[in-house]
This record gives C-alpha cells, structure tokens and sequence, in this order.
C-alpha cells in the first residue's frame, strides 16, 4: 500500500449496515468524480466526449454508462462523471486546449452509499420526495435534491439498487437517518 | 374475538379486542363518561368515529396521548385511560415511540375505504393505474360494515391482486393544491397498548396524486331540543350500530326521534339487537313506503309531526324520560307534551356528508334541499367524489325534512346544546343574533361553536340550519361549511417524523472531527457545522485555555481545523472580470500562484461576505468563503451569472468538502512547516505572504497558502478531504517540538480581534459598508462592481454612521458583554432614556495585551478615538476608552516570523 492509500480515510469509514436480502447500506468509499460544466454540444463539449469516449446526454436525469465512467446529468450544462480522477482531469484540459469548460477533480466532496435490497426504495421513501416508483425513476436515471436536509445525487443502478452521493459533511448525517429509516425492514 | 382488559379512571373492565373502547364502556355499563368542560354536565357517548363530541378520553398507556374520541380507540389487553373534561395533559416522559414520515406518487387516491370508495379503486386498479386507498376505520367496509353487512371479498382480493396500497386507519388530515394530500396512519396502537421500539408508531403519509376519489362518507346530525346532552342520547346510527353490530346490552328500551328514513333503519336495527323501540317520532308529518310498514309490522309505534322537546335523567345524570310534542318545522311547539320512559334516545337529525377535504381548497359546499345537506360543490378535474360524501343516500323513500331542533327561550335555552364539547347551546345563538351577527363565519367566533377538537363536525350544519330557522333564512343564505386542516387532532411528533433529536438538523462535520472529539474539545455551532470551541488541557476551563491557545500562536505555534471555509471553484477567461464585479476590491490583476483578501457587497452596498481567493491558473480562482456563507455566496455567483452577465464565460463549482484545511499560525509555524514538507524552500524570500506554493506535506500532495488572519507568520495546508486527518495528526506529531497547541473558534476570534479584522456576521448584520468597518482600502475607485452605487446614497455617506472602533474597559480585566449598549461618558446615571451611541460587537479577554478588550460599532467612532464612554452592565457601569480598532501589532512586523 503506498502512502496515499494508507493515509487515506472516508467520510463513513467503510460502513455498512443491514442484510442484503431486505436492506443493505454500504459505504463505497474513494469513488472519483470530476465535476464538468461546458456549453451542451459545443466543439469543447465534443473534445471532451471524445477524449474519455463518453457521451453527455441532452436531458437532465439521463445518464450515459461506458466501461470506465457513469456520466450523470446534473444541469443543462453541468455533468458529474464517475471514474474519473486527476489524470483524466489533465487529459480533458490537454484535449480542450482554450476551449471554455470547467473541469474540476470533486472526488472527495462526496462520499457514495449504496442502498439495496428489497426494501430499498421503500427506505428511501421515507425521505426523498420525488418519485421513485421504477416505472417513473427508471435503472439508469439520477436525480438531485435533499434526502433529510443533505444535499444528495441519487443514481438508480440496477433496479432497486441505488447510489447516493452525498456531500461529505453530511455523510454521518444522512447515514444516521438512512439506518434509522432501515430499522423497521430488517427483520422483516 | 378475544376478551382482553383495560383500565377506565383506575377501574379495570373488560371488552372484545378490535371494538371501540365506547363500545366496551358501554357494554360496561358506564353510560357516562366524563362531563363537560364549561358547565360539567354528565356526558357519555354520542357517535361512532371522529364526530364524537363528547367521550374524550386521556390515554396513559404507551405513548399516552390527550384528547381523544373514546370511539376512535381501538381496544388492546392493557389499555388504560381515563375520562378527560375538555383539557388532556400532555404526557410528560419522552415518547419512546418511532414516527416516520414516506412520500408516495399515485396515478389515483382513494380516500375513503366503503363500498363506493373500494368499487373505485377497484375499477382504477383493474385499468393498470397505481392506486392508494386509505381509510380512517379499523376496517374497510365503511357504513355497510356498521350494518354487519360483509364487502364482497372479490373487490378486497382484486386490489391485493393488483399492487394497490390499502391503509386502513389512515386519515387524510389535509388536501393541498395539485392534489398534495397528507395522511397520518396509525400503526401500532391497536396491537398493543405498549410501545413497540422497532415500529414506527405513526406514518405521515405525503401523497401526489393525479387523480383523486373523495370517498369520504358522511356523518350524521344531532338534532337541538333542552337536555339534549344528556347520556344515553345517542345518534342512531351509533346507537344502533353497538347494539345490534357490537351486542352492547346496556339500555332496556328505545325512543328513536328523526328527521329522514335513517331513524326507521336504526330503529329496525336496534329492534334487532333486542331493545324495544317504544316509538319513532318524526318531525315530518307524512312518511310511506317499505320501511313504514316493516317498522309497524314490528310493532313499532310511529308518531308524526312531532319531535322531542325535553328530556329527564336519573341521579347519575343519565337518560331517563323524553318529553315529545306536535312541532312545526319552524321550530314552534304547538302541542301537549307528553312523556314516554326510556333510558335511550336515538337522534336521527340528517347526514352531513364529509366535504372538509373539498374546503381546504376553498371549495364551497352547496346547500340540497332535497337531501337536506351540504353537498360537494363542483370540484376540479382531477379531483372526483362518491358515495355518502357526494350526497348519494340510497334506499330513501321519503325526503328528509329540513329540521334542526327547536329553539326555545330562557332557561330551556340554556341547556339546548349546538356544539356539546364546546357546552355552545341556543342562547348562545340568541345572543350572537341579538347582537346583530347574520354571518355563520362572526358567529362561529362569537359562540365558539365548531372550535372545538371536532371542528363541528356534528354541529356544523346544525347551527346553520337553527340560525336559518332564526332569522328566517335557508340554511345556504347564512353561510357554508368551511373546515380547515387537519381533519382531526395530530400529535406534533406524528408530523415530525423522525426529524427530531440528532436528526432534526444535519449536523456537518470535517474530517477532522473524530481527532477534536478524542481531544475533548467542546464544539460551537457555526451553522451547521460543529467547529471545535476550544481545547481544554485535563481540567482548564474556557478562559484559561483560550489564553493558553493565544499564547502559543503569538510565542509559538498553535494549529487550527479551517475546512469548514467554503470553497468555489471558478473557472473560465472571464473568470478575472467576474470576480472584479462581484468584490469590491480588485482580482484580474492578481498574479497566478498568489491570493488576495476580497470584500463582497450586496447591491446596497452593504458587506455581504468576505474570504481570500487564489488564481491557480490564469483562467482558474478558488474562492473561501465564510463558513456560513458558502451556500449563499455560491447561490449568488449564479445568479449573477445566469441572469444578468450570461455572456461572461465562467462557471462555479463548489469544492467546499473535497478541500480539507489545516492552519498552522505563529513565529514557528515556518520551523514546523520544514520538517513538514522538507522539499519545500519555506525561506521569507522564496515564499512570501499571500502566495501559494504546491509540495508534499506528511507525504501528501499539498497546497500550501502563506495567509493569516491573526497577524502572525501563519499558512494554511490544503489537502484532499480523505487526507485531513492524516496531515492534522502529523502536524500534532512533528508540532511538539514547537509545543504545538491545538485551538478552536474562540483563540480565532480572539486573535483576528486583536488586530482588528472584523467578521462578516459578528462585527456586521448586513447594514454596515465596507467604509464603517474602516476598510476603505479595499474599495476600488477604478472599477464597478456590486453595491459599488450605493456608496453614493445619501445615507451611506452621511456623517455619524455607525464606524467599527475598539474599547479598552479602563480597570483592564471588565469582560463587556457583546451586545453591550454603549452610551456618552456620565450618561448613565441620568434618569430616563439614554441616548446610546454605539454596541459592542466583539469582547474577550488577551493574552498578548494581558487585559480585556473590544470591537464595536460607535456612531461617528473615528472621531471618538480617545474619548471615554459608559457601557452599562447590569447595574453597575463600565468605563472604557474608544481607540483604534487595531490594538496589536499595527506595523505588520509579526507578519513575517
């Protein structure tokens, strides 16, 4: 392990908590993000589509997914890719040369719990107002909004599988309401 | 049915396990249950649901609760209550009990869960729609189920079959535009009379629905006449419904008084169950049909044209005789009264369907004649009602008579009771309308009727009609029904969900944190955040710590947690110009590598935020924000981006928690920060103040800032968040040799007090400008920015402003508490108002200057510098002397080590 891995620690410390049949909260903890904001369908947005061989989707919720990254739409000019880290940062701003577009590393403003099981969005429905019914909040969407007053991007993996991006400052926060939220589904 | 028991004021009894506690306080024999809250009159129960005027009752078992219907209560082995008089205590432990809150999106909600309700669900289920049906009953099955009719199971199995969300005891407490409903389910109180830990006790359902049913039903009416309270008087539906569907043999023999068919089917029901019904006496003067003659066929006798127009009661206060007489339907008895014994007189004075959730759109019922009702007015596209709710009374032959009761005079008056809880009777009414009110809406205010837990569910319509009767009115000409939310009485933590304790507010934290709570060191709420306050050795109290911390940041070197700063990431070629407009003071010409103190205005002018920013690129700044102010500023910058400069070409990112800071301050901080990154030349000259350099620190890439907010030789360490705890832990470690302190929010204030730095939301409260904290050095003459406009207005150039200044308390150790009022010298021991000059915004006590002294904001306070002035305190005075508000330091020369 080299220093910075040693070194290194989590907002939730690798928690998890529940079982994976009804409901399961883990931390998955050094997840990588870069934050990007450019003009939709700009030359710049082009270059940098190309360079990590990714696809911005138009509409805000969509996602895109290729081996390496998981492209969330944050805003009509505002996308979050996930996988992505510093050495990718560099290569965008070598790609785009004076293109305007901001590129920035957000890796460690957030931290990622995975919610599943069969009572996850049952769970969740205890907080997050918007819905989550599959039909609606179909696998492959995100969202953003507040789950018990933290700011959170919600990712719906496979079904009933849910990724939330949570600012780190909220992290035992928001952990604190989801295992409070669980109690009731564990058992059952 | 299992037989359980339960505890009625201290006396143990017991019922059948699911009934309503009425049913078995009945079947008990305790016909009354409490009296009433004003005139203490024996009262007993009245009705079958949440209409229930009268049998309140205070729980004290699980969670207790105060104030409710003895009918709403579903019977459970160690229930124990008591009978309450109008006011319930709350309980007075902490509730134990789960609360939950979850948000639900339906194509179609059913409120309401009889058989028209169910039928509708059922039919919107059958077309793929997703549906929630709720329900406030025990059991579906609405009416018929009080009839001890049984639903047909197909309907129950089709819904199950199909996905759809039945609640049953779940109430809709509230109906909100775009069909926005809110609903408190009741989970745990019927299966046990404990708390259970694991189970949210109530769920507050929050529901948006595309379609709503109103499915509501109806409730039926008292009917006015002297000693109309008296127990044993009983609404037939009720009546009938708990002794023929909950077998309740207390009474021995049965009047039925009505208005409408209704009374016949009670009365037929209560025949059923065993008790002879002596008589029905209808107001209305001709009745035919099937249930004329099935009535007489069971030989009871149906006297017409009249109604009751007395009643008397034994020593218990309970029913014991009805005095009938021929009414007109003005109200006016115009015949011998005659007295027939019985001990249970069942009211059948019409139904009122339930419209409430309609009038929380301000929706305004419109009055039937034809059923004698308040009916749904129409309603909006997406909203539908069915059933008893909207007016469709089945099985009705003869149309009911639009009768409210009598109205007598005098002492008669007195005791003919409109609003039973609220003890609100006919004088009551005669007085409203003698005082010259016609509207129900001042006449509800005046009386009182319909204020009560019930909100007139019974006694809505009822005043209507009677004043109507008054003044010669139809009931729709004096008024309509309005209710507003909630429908019934809600406990506080049913709305509050879980957000109570830890979770009623997000706590944030760095990450740091786990290293200041090994410390011990107390926290300050900055915010959300919680920001360690100081850091006391074994046993030091706060003064004597923060001196210690002082000490070691103005000898030493002391280390403080600043990840809390907020922090943006702008970046884009327009990014120089943008940050001119927004601060005051001047960035495009920042070098790269270097940071910059700025100053934020609102478009007043006045001080809005403040941070230092750092150009990492040509085209890239990080700005710092205050703690509490990074939302607001980031909130800000968009908005002036997005609305009014969309062509500058800048974005902002918040970076607040990726970056973790780690301020090391004092002469030794240059010594420490060598061995922390030994690759770094940290010499004055190859790092000078406010430039930025990048280096391994402990080991992890770094950004190294030379900024201080306390005078001294000081750089702040930014690492990535994952790193904060790892470098705070080496700073401690390799800091020892430097007896290294660790210090909070107070050392931070107290060292920025001393050189006179202000901070946005203790020195300032968003009137102050830039030029009454005396910075009018970071005011650009050159450029425009925001606010920069208002430094022309007449009242920010005025003489005699407020102007930042310190206090020195002359005897040297007086702490001034902040917020102190400041008034002229001798002034305080004039009589009367003083005129005060100024406040204090800032007061501790210093280690580097060995007294106490203080920041405030004094009228005119730079031409004051010298005087002296008097800040009362309690009732003794503190003289102090206004002087600059820089006490420390004033030629920089700590700046450099």
């Amino acid at each position: 392990m080299d220093n910075l891995t040693q070194n290194r620690k989590s907002p939730l410390n690798n928690a998890t908590l529940g079982n994976k049949k009804n409901i399961f909260l883990s931390e998955k903890p050094f997840a990588t993000t870069l934050e990007i904001r450019v003009k939709p369908n700009s030359v710049t947005a082009k270059k940098i589509e190309k360079v990590l061989n990714i696809k911005f989707p138009n509409q805000v919720g969509q996602t895109f997914k290729s081996k390496n990254f998981t492209v969330l739409t944050l805003g009509p000019d505002w996308w979050m890719v996930v996988g992505a880290n510093k050495h990718h940062e560099a290569k965008v701003r070598a790609a785009i040369g004076n293109g305007f577009a901001s590129i920035v590393d957000s890796s460690a403003q957030r931290t990622f719990v995975e919610v599943s099981g069969k009572y996850a969005q049952v769970v969740l429905e205890h907080g997050w107002e918007n819905d989550l019914d599959p039909k609606v909040f179909k696998s492959g969407m995100c969202a953003q909004a507040v789950l018990s007053r933290s700011p959170v991007i919600i990712y719906h993996g496979p079904i009933g599988v849910y990724h939330l991006y949570v600012r780190a400052s909220f992290a035992q926060h928001l952990w604190n309401f989801l295992s409070d939220a669980a109690v009731e589904y564990l058992k059952k | 049915m299992s037989t359980v028991q339960f505890t009625f004021d201290g006396v143990t009894y017991h019922g059948n396990k699911g009934e309503p506690l009425s049913a078995a306080l009945l079947r008990n024999g305790i016909k009354v249950v409490t009296e009433s809250s004003y005139r203490l009159r024996p009262r007993g129960v009245v009705g079958l649901g949440y209409e229930e005027p009268c049998a309140l009752v205070q729980i004290d078992s699980g969670s207790g609760e105060p104030m409710v219907p003895a009918t709403k209560i579903e019977l459970v082995d160690g229930l124990v209550v008591r009978s309450l008089a109008g006011v319930g205590d709350l309980p007075n432990q902490i509730d134990k009990a789960r609360y939950d809150k979850t948000f639900r999106h339906v194509d179609v909600l059913v409120i309401g869960a009889g058989l028209s309700g169910l039928k509708a669900a059922q039919k919107a289920a059958n077309s793929g729609k997703s549906v929630i049906i709720l329900d406030d009953q025990f059991e579906a099955g609405g009416y018929l189920k009080d009839l001890n009719e049984k639903i047909d199971s197909k309907i129950l199995n089709s819904l199950k079959k199909n996905n759809v969300t039945h609640l049953q005891r779940t109430t809709a407490i509230g109906l909100y535009d775009q069909n926005y409903v809110v609903a408190i389910e009741r989970r745990t109180d019927h299966l046990s009379a404990e708390i259970l830990p694991e189970i949210a006790r109530m769920r507050n359902w929050h529901i948006r629905a595309k379609e709503i049913i109103l499915a509501t039903g109806a409730f039926q009416r008292v009917l006015v006449f002297p000693n109309n309270d008296r127990p044993g008087i009983m609404l037939s539906h009720a009546a009938a419904t708990y002794l023929h569907k909950y077998r309740v043999g207390t009474f021995n023999s049965a009047v039925v008084v009505t208005v409408d068919d209704f009374g016949y089917q009670d009365a037929i029901r209560i025949h059923k169950s065993g008790v002879k019904v002596q008589a029905i006496i209808d107001i209305r003067k001709k009745v035919t049909g099937k249930l004329l003659e099935q009535v007489k066929k069971l030989g009871i006798e149906v006297i017409l044209g009249s109604t009751v127009v007395n009643t008397s009661a034994d020593q218990s206060g309970s029913l014991n005789s009805v005095s009938i007489a021929q009414t007109s339907l003005e109200g006016e008895v115009i015949g011998i009264k005659q007295e027939i014994k019985t001990d249970l007189l069942a009211v059948s004075g019409g139904w009122t369907p339930t419209v409430h959730l309609a009038t929380y759109l301000n929706l305004k019922p419109v009055w039937d004649k034809k059923i004698a009702a308040f009916v749904m007015p129409k309603l909006p596209q997406n909203i539908k009602a069915t059933g008893f709710s909207n007016g469709e009374f089945d099985k009705v032959t003869n149309p009911p008579a639009v009768f409210f009761g009598i109205i007598p005079e005098g002492e008669d008056a007195k005791v003919s009771f409109i609003d039973l809880q609220r003890d609100a009777n006919v004088r009551d009414l005669r007085r409203a309308v003698g005082a010259g009110l016609t509207s129900v809406e001042h006449i509800k205010r005046y009386t009182t009727i319909g204020t009560a837990h019930d909100q007139g569910k019974t006694s809505g319509t009822t005043t209507m009609g009677l004043l109507g009767q008054l003044i010669s009115k139809e009931p729709h000409e004096v008024g309509t029904l309005t209710f507003r939310p909630p429908y019934v009485g809600v406990p506080f933590s049913a709305l509050a969900g879980r957000d109570l304790g830890i979770l009623s507010d997000p706590i944030r934290t760095t990450p740091i944190h786990s290293a200041h709570l090994l410390a011990n060191a107390p926290m300050e709420d900055v915010g959300q955040w919680k920001r360690p306050w100081y850091f006391p050795i074994e046993k030091e109290n706060m003064h004597d710590a923060v001196l210690r911390e002082c000490k070691a940041a103005r000898e030493d070197v002391a280390v403080m947690d600043a990840s809390t700063l907020g922090k943006i990431d702008i970046q884009g070629p327009d990014a120089g110009i943008f940050l001119d407009r927004i601060y005051t003071n001047m960035f495009s010409s920042l070098k790269v590598g270097a940071s910059r103190y700025g100053l934020m205005c609102g478009v007043d002018g006045m001080v809005f935020d403040d941070g230092v920013t750092t150009r990492i690129a040509e085209d890239r700044f990080l700005m710092t924000t205050t703690t509490g102010g990074a939302a607001k500023v980031l909130d800000w910058l968009e908005e002036w981006l997005q609305t009014e400069w969309p062509d500058l070409n800048v974005y902002c990112t918040s970076v607040t928690e990726h970056w973790s800071t780690v301020a090391i301050v004092g002469p030794k901080s240059r010594n420490l920060l060598a061995k922390l990154a030994p690759t770094l030349d940290v010499s004055n000259e190859a790092f000078p103040f406010m430039e930025n350099r990048y280096a391994e620190v402990a080991g992890i890439p770094a950004r190294i800032a030379r900024i201080s907010f306390s005078g001294e030789l000081a750089y702040e360490i930014n690492i990535e968040a994952w790193y904060g705890l790892h470098i705070w832990q080496e700073v401690m470690k390799k800091g020892k040799e430097f007896n290294i302190a660790a210090y909070g929010t107070e050392t931070m204030h107290v060292l920025r007090a001393e050189k006179g730095f202000v901070i946005v939301g203790q020195e300032t409260d968003g009137t102050q400008t830039p030029q009454d904290l005396g910075m009018d050095w970071i005011v650009s003459k050159k450029k425009d920015f925001i606010g920069k406009r208002s430094f022309t207005r007449s009242d920010t150039t005025r003489n005699g402003r407020h102007q930042l200044v310190g206090l020195l308390p002359l005897d040297n150790k007086t702490l001034l508490p902040e917020g102190s009022y400041i008034v002229n010298e001798g002034d305080s021991k004039k009589e009367g108002k003083l005129t005060h000059i100024g406040y204090v915004t800032s007061s501790y006590s210093s280690s580097a200057l060995s007294r106490t002294f203080a920041l405030a904001m004094v009228a005119d306070g730079r031409n004051q510098i010298g005087k002296f002035a008097e800040v009362p305190i309690g009732n003794n005075v503190a003289r102090v002397e206004i002087v600059d508000s820089v006490f420390l330091d004033k030629e920089n020369t700590h700046r450099d080590g």
